[in-house]
């Protein structure tokens, strides 16, 4: 299966470092906006497999403002680890010589810069936002309508002042003009756009003079017909670059993507100090993670003939990428909400009482904001209490839920969901599996039969850019190495659910013939032991009105033997949609009882 | 278990001698009364107010009269209505959050045993309050004419009732910080109810009515945290860069999280392997014995190298 490269029109700019036909050694460079990571890959008796990860502060702020002395640093430690020379003379040996120093090649993730920030507008804009969504719903890009402003009678100069006030102060990096897809000839409408459009390039180049880090012209994407990118680009050439895609339709989605992808890279990421450097060494256009994570899941939903979904809570952003077996593919991404410096993000969009009341304890607000505060001022803190440990957890269910209806996601709608990969620092180091399987159960909700995978040792990401330069060594070390032992088989009930009566009666029989019969009530968790790459024969008989997934008190016997995991299996009997009572004591009580049924407090 | 391999810090809160230059900004109506090329001290009168000149609006300090250099060297760029720039070899330390531009002014402590809301305040000072700091205090400060206040920690709810901004938008620099306030403030510690490392009020205390310059600027976006600067004397021989931020056995160090928040002490051993933190995390950790003589095991990322 090929994974779709993210590649666009501008990335030839500079060559890509050349990769043997057979890769045997490869350095994953994943640079976060707080870590970087590094793993280093190679092939054991012919199987692509992970050797070390490490991973350091990224140096993208003052003193440091280096990109390549966190990257350095952990492949220093990744070094001093396997006893692999990697750097010499400070650069990154390849391709991998003779007495086996160095690597094949390098794949290059980063957000350390942040996300594309686009102002998006044009005609067509309103009626095409759904698929603009969808066409660039995988990138790593943050997208905003351009203030409106009237053109009959034209604005004042102080309505114009503001619209400009607010278009700057979004520090845009981008226009994105979205034209019909199908007019013909210069309609109207496109040379009023046109012409608006070149008022706004001089007023955000004024701004930007006065921001040094800025650029003076911003590059301009348009979708649409040829005749309107030919009005657009004849009205526009004193004053920047057109980026002409075609119009967008649904069949026409990734060439709006190519661009954005490109534009990225151009924009975003070569401006990042040292950048060049380390793309020097890479044999493939550096992506976004949430890039390569679509990717990934993309190629698993495939490979697999599976529904799966890629949960990725970063330190300042967040993304949730969904792909179907029949070939769908469902982004939601928050590009600035997260759990360390985009702390900020969650306490404004969803307040600090939705963060509250999924913690097990009594706690202010005023509390909640002086921990999300400060570890916004720290950015490589991690929680130093238990009571600091739970705040970050319940954030956490927060930002997936902010996630999960970002503008465009369709998300809620990815029915069944067969399998949850669950990646970002907050999940892959929980200091128990069972914390990261209660975010993701809480805040997903998933319903029917769900295998639950932990990326303990978050390589999702980097390995959706390893997908694309060999999409088999990507699946091996991903099976492997990365998604290792499955963390749960979770059953998760919907119907009518009577709190505190049974809910349904479940039995797992294990290969020797051994039974395990439980029956879990209403409003419960329960934990059913069943190892890791142990197989059991499930059976599941919910009372009549309650859901397993099968439909209202359909009683099954899985054709298929289920999969243990270290959370065994699991089964949710607290309903769809999860509720919480409003009473403090009581819910409070109930978090602590579920999270003593998954072991948990104990 | 999950191990973490991650090096902290990157940065180190104290530096006894950093050589730079610093830009005092000119508010409106203030005209410098320095050039480039001269030396000035600390304590010096660098910019007044024009004559016939408006009282201009608060600027960030709340230097109504004259500006001092709160920094002692050479006067090397003076640009007038936006700022004179002087190059000078200083100690600073940096603080958790601040609010509030550029100050300076002298020291003061206030009397001990006295309630914070009937105490009395000294105008044209910084002061110096090493507990929590209140609403009700930080607008009395205002009142009476302080420059500055340096205190420990205040509660988030009343640091941003007394900026009257969301500090999540200024910190994601969303809205800009609120550089209007008459007063600068500087958090040691943070945010929350924790006391001023003693060592640091002891360093405050010994320079009771010298000049300090308050820098309140908190951009953590961009590695930009709050200052109060000590001037040296002319002379004095900056540190070599980069300061090594390195944790060893035997360095100082100050406790930026946790429980601990706001205790400093000396690392007596670095663990090889990773320790087990109070929340369940496996990081690389260090045996400190702190300033109240206990010894504790602590994670190296809630400790800043501060000598």
């Amino acid at each position: 299966m090929a994974v779709p490269v993210q590649r666009g029109p501008q990335s030839g700019e500079e060559t890509d470092a050349q990769a043997p036909a057979v890769v045997r050694s490869l350095l994953l460079v994943d640079c976060g906006s707080v870590h970087t990571k590094v793993a280093l890959l190679a092939r054991i008796d012919g199987q692509m497999r992970l050797l070390a990860r490490a991973q350091s502060p990224t140096t993208l702020l003052p003193p440091i403002e280096d990109l390549r002395v966190g990257v350095y640093e952990a492949i220093a430690t990744i070094e001093r680890i396997t006893g692999r020379a990697l750097l010499r003379e400070g650069q990154i040996i390849t391709p991998e010589q003779p007495d086996a120093t160095g690597v094949d090649t390098v794949a290059l993730t980063a957000n350390a810069g942040g996300p594309l920030r686009i102002l998006a507008t044009g005609p067509g804009r309103e009626a095409l936002t759904g698929l603009l969504h969808r066409a660039i719903g995988g990138l790593f890009a943050q997208v905003e309508p351009l203030p409106t402003i009237r053109t009959h009678p034209a604005p004042s100069a102080a309505e114009w002042q503001q619209a400009l006030a607010q278009a700057r102060a979004f520090q845009p990096h981008a226009l994105l003009i979205v034209g019909p897809p199908f007019s013909e000839g210069k309609t109207p409408s496109m040379d009023e756009t046109a012409t608006q459009m070149g008022t706004w390039l001089d007023g955000l180049a004024g701004a930007a003079a006065a921001r040094p880090s800025a650029r003076n012209t911003l590059p301009v994407v348009f979708t649409g017909s040829p005749s309107d990118a030919e009005t657009l680009t004849l009205t526009l050439r004193d004053r920047t670059f057109v980026h002409e895609v075609a119009g967008l339709s649904p069949s026409t989605l990734a060439p709006l993507n190519r661009a954005v992808s490109a534009l990225y890279e151009t924009v975003v990421l070569r401006s990042l100090p040292s950048f060049a450097v380390l793309r020097q060494a890479a044999a493939t256009p550096p992506i976004a993670p949430i890039t390569a994570l679509a990717g990934m899941m993309r190629y698993l939903a495939q490979r697999f003939r599976t529904n799966v979904l890629g949960v990725d809570i970063g330190a300042s952003s967040t993304t949730l990428m969904g792909a179907t077996a029949n070939g769908d593919f469902l982004p939601a991404v928050h590009p600035l909400a997260g759990v360390g410096p985009g702390l900020g993000a969650i306490l404004r969009e969803r307040g600090a009482a939705s963060v509250l009341r999924w913690l097990s304890f009594q706690a202010a607000e005023n509390e909640l904001r002086e921990y999300a505060l400060m570890r916004m001022l720290r950015r490589t803190a991690l929680p130093a209490t238990a009571r600091e440990l739970e705040f970050e957890h319940a954030f956490a269910r927060e930002v997936l839920a902010l996630a999960m209806r970002a503008p465009g996601s369709r998300l809620p709608g990815l029915h069944p969901l067969d399998v949850i990969l669950g990646s970002g620092g907050v999940l892959a180091n929980a200091p128990h599996p069972a914390m990261a399987a209660l975010i993701l159960l809480d805040a997903l909700q998933p319903v029917g039969i769900t295998s639950m995978v932990l990326d303990s040792a978050q390589l999702a990401g980097a390995l959706g850019g390893v997908a694309a330069l060999d999409p088999a060594a990507a699946g091996e070390v991903a099976a492997l190495d990365a998604v290792v032992p499955q963390l749960a088989t979770v059953i998760s009930l919907t119907g009518e659910i009577q709190v505190g009566q049974p809910a349904v009666r479940v039995s797992l029989e294990d290969t020797s013939g051994s039974r395990t019969v439980a029956e879990v009530m209403g409003g419960t968790l329960a934990y059913l032991p069943l190892a890791p790459g142990a197989q059991a024969t499930l059976g599941l008989y919910p009372v009549t009105g309650v859901d397993a997934g099968l439909g209202p008190g359909q009683h099954a016997q899985a054709s298929e033997a289920v999969e243990g995991g270290t959370l065994g299996v699991i089964v949710d009997a607290r309903g769809r949609p999860l509720r919480l009572p409003d009473d403090d004591e009581e819910r409070q009580r109930g978090l602590r009882a579920w999270r003593q049924a998954l072991g948990l407090d104990g | 278990m999950t191990v973490l391999n991650v090096e902290y810090p990157q940065g180190r809160p104290f530096l006894p001698a950093r050589q730079g230059h610093y830009l005092r900004p000119l508010p409106p109506g203030m005209v410098a009364r320095v050039s480039e090329g001269d030396h000035v001290s600390s304590a010096q009168i660098i910019a007044e107010r024009a004559v016939g000149a408006e009282a201009a609006p608060p600027s960030g300090a709340g230097e109504r009269a004259g500006i001092l250099a709160g920094v002692s060297g050479r006067v090397v760029e003076v640009v007038a209505q936006r700022h004179i720039a002087i190059k000078g070899v200083v100690a600073v330390f940096q603080g958790a959050i601040g609010l509030g531009g550029q100050s300076a002014g002298p020291l003061a402590l206030l009397p001990r045993g006295e309630l914070p809301a009937v105490v009395p305040i000294p105008a044209g000072c910084v002061i110096v309050f090493p507990g929590q700091l209140s609403l009700t205090f930080m607008q009395r400060a205002v009142a009476n004419g302080a420059l500055g206040v340096i205190a420990g920690s205040a509660s988030a709810r009343e640091f941003e009732a007394f900026a009257r901004t969301d500090l999540s938008a200024v910190l994601d620099e969303l809205t800009s910080p609120p550089q209007l306030l008459a007063m600068t403030i500087v958090l040691t510690e943070g945010l929350g109810d924790y006391p001023m490392r003693p060592a640091l009020f002891q360093m405050l205390a010994q320079r009771v009515n010298t000049p300090v310059l308050l820098d309140g600027t908190t951009l953590p976006r961009r590695n930009r945290h709050p200052e109060i600067i000590f001037p040296l004397p002319p002379g004095a021989p900056p540190e070599a860069v980069p300061v090594d931020s390195g944790l060893a056995p035997g360095v100082m160090v100050g406790v930026a999280a946790g429980d601990r928040r706001g205790m400093s002490g000396v690392i007596v051993h670095l663990f090889t392997r990773p320790q087990t933190t109070a929340a369940g995390f496996r990081v690389p950790s260090a045996s400190v014995r702190l300033d109240d003589g206990s010894t504790v095991v602590l994670p190296l990322h809630v400790l800043d190298r501060i000598g």
